[in-house]
């Protein structure tokens, strides 16, 4: 009787290990919140961090892109200049899935890491100008006209300005103060401009659009 | 001389996974872009083409619920691999499986000074419950799940963070109680009962032709090579079974040498 009693104990424990550490793992996952929020991955792991997040260029539609993605990480590490991370808390639902934070380091647009992408999460774009400002949309660049320098002539900055890979088409200069006004419909969202902006507290953002 | 050539070959894997990394962190800038390798087993890209665990297609497959056809052809070539060599990719070139194998190690040093270590002993089929039900939970939630519990992924992706970020990620926490796990309670535990990349590729190589055979006549029962088996199986009765995974050590063991690699033949 005893004996039957412990075979069963280890028949449920097996099964319950196993299958505890499958469930477990992505419970962590199912219930924690909205899947792309700015608020909380920028509260969970870089809180120190001011700004947004953004996907790769060429990344399908968010949802899409979730669930494409494997964590391979071979476009972070095919990034000449470090710019796709990856999160490391458990907790969050974006975690093992690659990001860019525009304000530490923005996207050069080399368009490599679509190239090595093998799950198809992130599109295959051709590396020429008018491709890249056709089918990339990271997001957009929004000016705070309330602390930009430029804005409340406190400094002739231009550093947005000489940034932005599309020179005079996303993003245009108002007057001799380099005063920033941003084309949303030629801006790309790849963040060279909040990464340039001098201010502490970045004058300019990217904000993430949804796509279609 | 069979498990020193496959000792070499997974210190190489192991040296490789961390050397990329490494080289495409301080040497990206020396080395072009198209000659230096990408990733770790998960998925591994070299001169362009692209090698992935038949795991992550399948799991990318699922959580996406369509067909895309460049990813499904990224696994062919470990599909026809394991169909024709069965699990070999868990003996021969595994990561998870070398740090574990040291591990046993320490375990049987651990038992011979004394210690008393449990053997639990589960049921083989759990792993397949583990596979069935990570494959529901990708499809249902959308989330990867094997990446964040598979050793092999988590091994690379920590090897990963180490390097870019100088700290582990969170998976390391998953490792660490594998090993103490395996140490302490049941030997070699994931790999015999929970692996979900075992249990596809155990089902992938059923009818695999390399198996190692032995005659039952010469046999001296001198038991080593089942003690010394990884999985725990009888190398003459499993050694054509479907769990074997032709890491060779019994062959090495056996006291006759009567057993060896062999095809089979129906």
């Amino acid at each position: 009787m005893t004996i039957k009693r412990r075979e069963m104990l280890k028949k449920l424990s097996s099964g319950a290990i196993g299958f505890g550490m499958a469930m477990g793992g992505s419970m962590l996952f199912l219930f924690n919140g909205e899947t792309s929020t700015e608020a909380s991955v920028d509260s969970h792991i870089y809180g120190h961090c001011q700004g947004t997040l953004l996907r790769p260029p060429g990344a399908l539609e968010e949802s899409l892109f979730m669930r494409r993605c494997t964590g391979c990480f071979q476009c972070a590490e095919t990034c000449s200049i470090q710019a796709i991370r990856f999160i490391k808390s458990l907790g969050n639902p974006l975690a093992n899935t690659p990001f860019i934070i525009p304000g530490e380091k923005g996207c050069n647009l080399c368009m490599e890491c679509a190239q090595v992408c093998p799950t198809g999460a992130l599109k295959k774009i051709p590396d020429d100008r008018s491709s890249i400002q056709k089918k990339v949309k990271m997001g957009v660049a929004v000016v705070d006209e309330l602390t930009c320098r430029a804005y409340n002539r406190r400094a002739i900055c231009g550093a947005c300005y000489h940034a932005c890979p599309f020179l005079n088409e996303a993003i245009e200069i108002k007057d001799s103060y380099f005063t920033p006004v941003v084309n949303s419909e030629r801006c790309v969202g790849c963040g060279l401009c909040e990464e340039a902006c001098p201010q502490e507290i970045k004058s300019i953002r990217i904000k993430r659009i949804k796509q279609q | 001389m069979l498990q020193l050539l496959r000792r070499t070959v997974q210190l190489l894997v192991m040296l490789l996974i961390t050397a990329i990394p490494f080289l495409s962190l301080h040497y990206s800038g020396l080395i072009p872009q198209s000659i230096l390798p990408r990733g770790s087993t998960w998925s591994f890209t070299i001169f362009g083409y692209t090698i992935s665990d038949p795991l992550s297609v399948l799991g990318s497959m699922c959580a996406g619920r369509e067909i895309y056809i460049p990813l499904l052809l990224t696994a062919i070539i470990p599909f026809i691999l394991t169909v024709f060599l069965g699990r070999g990719f868990c003996g021969w070139l595994c990561p998870m499986n070398l740090i574990l194998e040291f591990n046993d190690k320490i375990r049987n040093l651990f038992r011979k000074t004394g210690g008393n270590p449990h053997d639990l002993v589960f049921k083989r089929f759990n792993k397949y419950y583990v596979l069935g039900g990570g494959l529901f939970l990708t499809a249902l939630s959308g989330i990867q799940v094997f990446p964040l519990i598979y050793p092999p992924a988590v091994v690379g992706r920590e090897i990963f963070h180490l390097t870019y970020y100088s700290k582990f990620g969170t998976g390391i926490y998953l490792l660490l109680f594998i090993l103490f796990f395996e140490l302490a309670v049941s030997r070699r535990w994931w790999c015999r009962y929970i692996c979900p990349g075992g249990a596809l590729l155990t089902l992938i190589g059923k009818w695999r032709l390399l198996v190692i055979l032995g005659n039952e006549k010469e046999c001296r029962e001198c038991l080593k090579c089942i003690k010394a088996c990884p999985l725990g199986l009888n190398p003459l009765k499993d050694g054509a079974g479907i769990e074997c995974d032709n890491c060779g050590i019994c062959i090495s063991e056996c006291s006759q040498k009567k057993l060896h690699y062999g095809l089979r033949i129906k």
